[in-house]
């Protein structure tokens, strides 16, 4: 992770190395904000196509804090936008469902990390940004920092109180349905 | 406390790998001291396992094609790249319901159209879909603004605002078509030929390029919907204006009409729904027809098609001193658009047409030869029936648009000024509710129907369903044996309530067409035109579909070709040719790519084909390979003969069919039948027609004048395409053939494509590929 420190490489190299290092990891970021593989999608084509342009111009030490700020800012216009229009959205909905896929891209999704991503949209703000970015995106503590423009400390200290309220609202899902076939207790996911 | 906290902090750290050698050391040391604290520990590690397993979803990445796009993107280079194009399942979706809102990435500078946002080759181009509008907008996305300079690295700054160039407050001039073409706004108008190569110019003047490139740098370019983000300008220029006049339009302040726009239409459309490109019009990919072996197919079938959108769509373009893309072009509506005085049968004849085959020389391959078929229905006079008619207006929120109806006022006022003594008259409006705002009334009444088609207003949403329910059963009630019973439904096809499955709507629709009410669609407006969907509509209720793009086109469908429009004289018209191996090497149909049939569709009565309306002339062009071409000339053979079957064996049944017929030294002449076949309005059994064909060596010169004109405008077609076909056609040669084949013009439309041509001609030539 921190082998981005490249900056004798080509910027070509530079950028299909990141592409093949970030794609994922990024559209998992957006995609946790969006709930649609589509947008994410977009929203990530645009981030690369961004970072095609400033590659030059960029610190490469700060690629990832700057891809994932970008894409998290993408992400977060789209959600407003998104918001914005559930309002229309009830006028048309007999007609989107029947094309919509994600029913089935959420019955593909396993139950387990469904649940996960609702627990952490609720946790609060920046205890999400930084679990996001530790869980999904997998970053480092450092490029969470610099993403967040926080010092380390600050983001162990978001993201271990992240993690404990996910927890405890995770055992208690667990208790509250343990017949319910709700997939591995935390202790079993070791293995 | 504090030490705990910060230990329980390190204690995740440590679970997270995220700790220093040397604290690793330090809490290993504590964990192994203290069992407790140790238990609770590793908990949280397999609570942080459990995330990341759960939470690093692999499968989650780019389309392949997206990831190649980005891939082979040359380095630091403004680029937009389409948006995903790759969701079969709503891209069907999208295509039932015509162009969905493909939003805009348009910028419109002085009320020109560019289309920095590619029209990705992949996309979806909705079948059948000749959607005539385009929407502009200024695209935050579309880029990399040289204003917005090195990003900052956290990447915040990037996403702020730039204060931009925006482009509604320029002057706006708009060119007269004839100006010279080298302004920046000329210049502008070339972008959709730069828009293919999806790179900006970087020559393009740096003026313009500023107010293309900038704009509020806001969210949306990854989500492909300048819908939402900036300002939307929507741009008609050639609807109420005199077509060939310069085109004074203001532009809308855009915000507003982003707003307007925006909320009435695209919106309603989930944002995650797929959008095929930045403009709000989408055309059917056109494959062009291939030259076809005639032993290996012997037969080409397809359905006739009387739809004329295309040439309206293909001259707003030009008046507008843009080119249109190549797939918005379909030569075979182009031709069909112009009214001819060919005589059809008379009205008393038993076929309902006629079925006419000239041959001559082709202009764009000298040794091919052209074969024009053209089909001329009968005139009948729609003063000879009475007709009950029934306007069902969308007056939805989104019909609240100069363009759309104003404009449906217009066109109602202008048929009601029709309707006689005998005639009815009824209208039922439709929004959120449905309402019969005109009882049936006696055409004789005029007024009182034309004073109820001007209190029409706009506002609410769409039960088009509701709507068509309401109007059908009208006309049932009114319903007059042997009349004209119709429906007449204006709108921009965006049903929101009610059925709004298409599949359903298709059903609904089929069924209340055979309570024998026919139904005329009339699209209006720009922007959020459901083509689709009204031309199911038109398909399935037997019916036809127009598209209403100002009063003269109003003019031309509800008053000129009224008869065509409202007296369907035959339906599920279809066109089979035989051709002779023995005369014919080769065949391509030009045009009526989307209206293909099988051979077997062909004598299936249960296949729904085009209908015929009135006086509607049809023409079909086939270029044809002679069999006897010189060596050297010409395409080489396809396929190369079988040197162990003297026929291509998948196909030998179809000649076997005729293999009887080339010993008759009659028949070996025939360089192909013609069959056509048709069903009476009312009908469910079809007649067939069958018509010979040989070829009297006639020159380009020695054509009739429909044919010269006919080809004039294939080629005119053929050049805007840039289609593999066009061979050594010029401009010139399409000009002087449409001049040749003008004829008396009574209506000017003749006249009017002369200017077109060269308009095209020199838009042509200042956005050489």
């Amino acid at each position: 992770m921190r082998g981005e420190h490249v900056l004798m490489a080509a910027p070509d190299t530079l950028f299909l190395d990141t592409l093949q290092r970030y794609e994922r990891p990024l559209i998992r970021y957006a995609h946790g904000y969006t709930g649609d593989l589509e947008e994410a999608r977009d929203i990530v084509q645009d981030v690369f196509v961004k970072l095609s342009q400033s590659l030059h111009t960029l610190d490469h030490e700060r690629l990832a804090p700057w891809l994932f700020t970008v894409c998290r800012n993408r992400a977060l216009d789209h959600q407003r936008k998104h918001r914005r229009l559930v309002v229309m959205e009830t006028e048309t909905l007999d007609l989107e469902m029947s094309a919509d896929p994600s029913p089935h891209e959420e019955m593909d999704r396993s139950e387990t990390s469904t649940t996960l991503r609702q627990l952490i949209d609720t946790l609060p703000s920046r205890q999400q940004e930084a679990v996001r970015l530790k869980f999904i995106a997998g970053l480092d503590y450092q490029q969470i920092s610099a993403a967040m423009k926080t010092s380390i400390g600050n983001v162990g200290y978001l993201i271990h109180h992240g993690v404990a309220a996910l927890r405890t609202k995770w055992q208690a899902m667990e208790n509250e349905a343990p017949a319910a076939g709700k997939a591995r207790s935390p202790a079993l996911a070791t293995a | 406390m504090k030490d705990q906290t910060m230990k329980n902090e390190q204690i995740t750290a440590w679970a997270l790998d995220e700790l220093s050698p040397q604290e690793r050391e330090q809490i290993e040391a504590t964990l192994r001291e203290n069992p407790q604290i140790k238990a609770s520990a590793e908990e949280t590690k397999s609570f942080c396992d459990l995330l990341i397993t759960e939470l690093r979803d692999e499968s989650l990445e780019l389309t392949p094609e997206q990831r190649s796009r980005l891939q082979t993107m040359p380095p630091a280079s403004n680029i937009i790249l389409p948006s995903a194009a790759s969701k079969p399942v709503r891209w069907r979706f999208a295509s039932r319901f015509g162009s969905i809102a493909a939003a805009a990435a348009c910028v419109a500078v002085g009320g020109y159209w560019i289309y920095p946002w590619p029209q990705p080759q992949s996309a979806r181009l909705d079948s059948q879909a000749p959607v005539r509008r385009f929407r502009v907008s200024t695209t935050p996305q579309a880029v990399s603004s040289p204003k917005s300079g090195p990003p900052a690295p956290d990447g915040i700054a990037m996403n702020a605002p730039v204060p931009a160039a925006v482009p509604s407050p320029l002057p706006i001039t708009l060119a007269l078509p004839q100006e010279p073409p080298a302004t920046a706004s000329q210049i502008a108008s070339e972008k959709p030929l730069v828009a293919v190569n999806r790179v900006f110019d970087p020559n393009l003047p740096s003026q313009l390029r500023k107010s293309q490139l900038t704009g509020p740098e806001s969210p949306s370019f990854s989500n492909g919907r300048a819908v939402s983000s900036g300002s939307i300008l929507v741009i008609d220029a050639s609807n109420f204006a005199p077509r060939n006049a310069a085109l004074p339009k203001t532009t809308m302040p855009a915000s507003e009409s982003a707003v307007a726009d925006a909320d009435d239409h695209s919106l309603r459309f989930k944002q995650s729904e797929p959008i095929p490109s930045q403009d709000n019009e989408s055309y059917t990919r056109i494959l062009e027809n291939e030259l076809k072996d005639v032993r290996a197919e012997p037969l080409s079938t397809f359905s006739i098609d009387v739809d004329t959108a295309s040439y309206a769509n293909v001259r707003r373009f030009l008046n507008q001193n843009m080119l249109p893309p190549a797939d918005a072009v379909r030569i075979e509506e182009l031709i069909n658009y112009f009214p001819s005085d060919e005589e059809g049968p008379a009205a008393v004849a038993k076929e309902p047409f006629a079925a006419q085959v000239e041959l001559a020389a082709c202009p764009w391959q000298p040794h091919h030869r052209l074969a024009r078929i053209a089909i001329q229905g009968k005139q009948v006079q729609k003063g000879n029936k009475a007709s009950n008619l029934v306007f069902l207006v969308d007056v939805s929120g989104s019909m609240d648009d100069p363009q759309k109806l104003p404009l449906v006022k217009q066109s109602l006022r202008l048929l009601a000024e029709q309707m006689d003594e005998g005639d009815h008259v009824s209208m039922v409006t439709y929004a959120s509710g449905t309402q019969v705002v005109l009882p049936p009334t006696n055409g004789e009444n005029r007024s009182r129907v034309i004073a109820a088609v001007d209190q029409l207003h706009a506002g609410g949403s769409t039960n088009g369903a509701g709507g068509l329910r309401l109007a059908y059963e009208q006309a049932v009630a009114g319903f007059i044996q042997e009349g004209i019973n119709r429906v007449i439904l204006c709108t921009d096809g965006d049903f929101n309530v009610g059925i709004s499955d298409p599949t359903e709507l298709e059903k609904f629709i089929a069924e209340k067409a055979r309570s024998g009410v026919f139904l005329s669609v009339l699209g209006f407006g720009s922007g959020n035109l459901k083509d689709r969907t009204m031309e199911t509509l038109a398909d399935k209720g037997n019916g036809n579909y127009a598209y209403i793009d100002g009063l003269a086109e109003a003019r031309k469908v509800l008053v000129e070709q009224m008869a065509g429009t409202l007296v369907t004289i035959a339906k599920d018209v279809k066109v089979q040719i035989e051709f002779n191996p023995a005369q014919v090497r080769a065949y391509r149909l030009v045009g009526y790519e989307n209206r293909l049939l099988t051979k077997e569709d062909f004598n299936d009565d249960t296949k729904d084909a085009g209908e015929i309306g009135s006086g509607h002339r049809v023409v079909a062009l086939y270029e044809l390979v002679p069999a006897n071409l010189p060596p050297g000339v010409g395409p080489d053979r396809l396929v190369d003969t079988l040197k162990y079957q003297t026929l291509a064996s998948p196909t030998a049944k179809d000649l076997n069919e005729t293999q009887s017929a080339p010993s008759d030294p009659q028949t070996s002449k025939e360089l192909m039948t013609v069959k056509l076949r048709y069903k009476e309005p009312t009908g469910e059994t079809s007649s067939k027609i069958e018509l010979p064909v040989t070829d009297e060596g006639k020159t380009l010169e020695a054509a009739s004048g429909e044919f010269q004109f006919s080809v004039a405008v294939a080629g005119f077609g053929l050049l805007l395409r840039d289609s593999s076909y066009k061979g050594t056609l010029s401009w010139e040669a399409v000009r002087k053939l449409a001049l040749a084949g003008k004829g008396a013009d009574k209506l000017g439309y003749r006249g009017e494509f002369l200017q077109l041509i060269d308009k095209a001609a020199g838009l042509k030539q200042i956005t050489p590929r």
